[in-house]
């Protein structure tokens, strides 16, 4: 620990990395359930469950926005980490700071940060399994909807307006 | 999760999509197809490799097979109403044709003919010397006979149609009878390979569909996908075999085809559809409205004659003339003799009787004699009985043919709202994929950038 540095009281290290530690563990909380959603995800798409796919896209929003709530509070400690070591914001590494604090609290504070990306590994991959089934996916739902308009030929309303359509063959476009 | 443990899940998925999308393809490629059922992709999850470790996802989904969505119970309630539908609708036909030949009321039907030819004798009673008036009944009487023997000819007419129709219906059976023995070889082949063959038993149904309008039939599904269908409880087809139908001709049924079986002959047995309908129509109904139409112009035949006979020509010695030949209404006319001289016209009672038209009146007053349906109606009553009877009966018809052919409309809807294809429809459900799909991918764009600044910038 350097001499001379404050790393007590309410703007001291060892509170600011016990707030950057309470970030980090409340972010890997969030990721895991990012993770449980994603695994919901890919049933759901297998699935062609579009209900459900619903539900899960709106559960997502609602852990970002919290995901970026606690990103708000890790940048702050962050900050005032640095203002108390000198760190500057690129340097400001677990491993980094971890250096700066005793053996307990930079074991928790690594073991916090070494899950969070553990956990956050898992979500990319499993995000990129669901990439590749969406785009999958989507790819013949377009082709489905060409093949639709062909069948339903003139009988569809598009931004443009209303297309001239049969009494029984009417359809319509969301995006119109 | 393994890399390839979760690529093996994306490719089983994309797989089992598209698989989806051709079979919602082939829907909508049949949309207009009669008897199509909509089919439907059934899939299943596949479990985690390690059930041991609990908590794990799955490895997706995988195609187990299609299914056709049908309602078979809505299938046996239609067949039935159809039966019915196919009898009444024959019974229509025929009654309407027969109210047709008939022609009542109107000019040209048997009442104005039997008036216009009593009328005729009063006039020949009122001036029995006048040699047109004796003209005019020979005319009345003609078209008398011209118009019972056209109607006469008519309803044989529809008898013998009846019977033609009978022996297409029968070719028809059996040539549905080897469709679906074909049909279900096919199928059996196919299922025993795990193709569950919806088209082909598509086609299938809709043979029986029209077998259940011809005849009464029954049928079962056996567990290998065969259908075996049965009239009046004798097998029409079990499997690929089928024990056809055969007619042959009955001389004392008119020479009428009976239906029988190919195998040994033995009589079918079926009141329904529309081959009970043409066979009752054939040799029920037709010949008894025959025999009522032949009652009036018999027995106003007979009587004329009879009382023509007792009346004197215009030399007022010739007598014992009959005024019309032939046995019934298939062959009356006036006595050619009387047509070749119109002085026999036995106007007069009393021999030698100049200007006495005494048996005139008489042979005219016949029009209200109560000489039908056992001495208590007239000609013209019984025969105003027979084309109201008709008439009542015709309604009757018309309203079960009506009455059938809306429940099997219903239940047609009913089935196609489980098993038509409606583009709308799937136009909608494909855009709400659409979007929900755009959705999610827009949602997993944000988390990979949150992960990107997470895992590269962070530890």
């Amino acid at each position: 620990m350097t001499a001379g540095r404050e790393t007590d009281g309410p703007f001291g290290l060892i509170a600011a990395a016990a707030a950057l530690t309470e970030a980090l563990a409340g972010q890997r909380e969030l990721y895991a359930s990012l993770l449980a959603l994603a695994h919901r995800e890919e049933t759901a798409i297998v699935a062609s469950d579009v209900a459900e796919l619903t539900r899960i896209v709106d559960e997502k929003e609602a852990l970002i926005e919290h995901v970026n709530a606690l990103e708000t509070e890790r940048v702050t400690a962050l900050v005032a980490i640095a203002s108390v070591t000198g760190i500057d914001g690129e340097g400001a590494t677990l491993s980094a700071i971890s250096a700066l604090l005793d053996d307990q609290a930079a074991s928790v504070l690594m073991e916090c940060g070494l899950g969070l990306r553990a956990c956050a590994q898992a979500v990319r991959e499993a995000n990129e399994r669901n990439a590749l089934l969406l785009r999958g996916s989507r790819e013949l739902v377009e082709r489905w909807i060409s093949y639709l308009r062909t069948a339903l030929t003139g009988a569809l309303y598009n931004a443009a307006g209303a297309t001239a359509a049969g009494p029984t063959r009417r359809a319509f476009e969301r995006s119109a | 999760m393994a890399l390839s443990v979760g690529l093996n899940s994306v490719m089983r998925a994309l797989l089992a999509q598209q698989q989806a999308l051709d079979v919602a393809s082939h829907n909508v490629a049949n949309v207009n197809t009669p008897g199509y059922s909509r089919q439907r992709l059934r899939l299943a999850s596949v479990p985690a490799s390690n059930p041991s470790q609990p908590g794990l996802p799955g490895n997706g989904v995988q195609v187990i097979g299609t299914e056709r969505i049908r309602n078979i119970f809505i299938d046996f309630q239609r067949r039935g109403q159809e039966q019915a539908a196919g009898y009444y609708a024959v019974k229509t036909d025929s009654l309407k044709l027969v109210e047709t030949s008939l022609g009542e009321p109107g000019e040209s039907g048997l009442r104005q003919a039997m008036n216009d030819f009593f009328n005729a004798w009063r006039d020949v009673a009122n001036d029995p010397e006048q040699s047109a008036m004796r003209s005019a009944v020979v005319q009345a009487g003609t078209s008398l006979g011209f118009t019972a023997t056209r109607i006469d000819g008519q309803l044989r007419s529809m008898r013998d149609d009846a019977n033609r129709r009978v022996a297409a219906t029968v070719t028809e059976i059996n040539g549905l009878a080897d469709q679906i023995a074909s049909i279900n070889g096919q199928i059996i082949s196919l299922r025993g390979i795990g193709d569950p063959a919806g088209d082909l038993t598509d086609r299938r149904d809709h043979s029986i569909d029209r077998l259940s309008r011809l005849v009464d039939v029954q049928y079962t599904e056996t567990a290998s996908g065969s259908m075996t269908v049965s009239i009046g409880g004798r097998s029409l087809v079990s499997g690929s075999n089928v024990r056809g139908l055969t007619t042959a001709t009955n001389a004392a049924n008119n020479n009428y085809l009976d239906v029988q079986w190919a195998s040994d002959g033995a009589a079918l047995s079926s009141a329904t559809g529309e081959l009970g309908g043409l066979i009752n129509q054939r040799d029920v109904d037709l010949p008894q409205r025959l025999a009522d139409f032949n009652a009036v112009v018999t027995q106003l035949m007979a009587d004329v004659n009879t009382a023509h006979a007792t009346g004197f020509a215009r030399d007022g010695v010739t007598t014992g003339t009959a005024f019309f030949t032939g046995s019934d209404a298939s062959d009356i006319a006036v006595n050619a003799a009387v047509t070749g001289n119109i002085d026999l016209v036995g106007a007069a009672s009393l021999a030698g009787a100049a200007g006495d038209g005494s048996n005139a009146l008489g042979l005219a007053d016949l029009q209200w004699a109560k000489t039908m349906g056992g001495a208590t109606q007239s000609y013209d009553e019984f025969y105003n009985s027979l084309v109201t009877s008709l008439g009542v009966d015709a309604k009757n018809a018309q309203t079960l043919a009506d009455a059938q052919a809306l429940s099997v409309q219903q239940l047609d809807q009913l089935q196609q709202s489980e098993a038509g294809v409606n583009l709308d429809e799937e136009m909608v459900n494909i855009v709400q994929f659409q979007r929900a799909y755009q959705a999610a991918a827009r949602v997993i764009s944000v988390i990979d950038d949150m992960l990107d600044t997470l895992i590269n910038r962070t530890i």
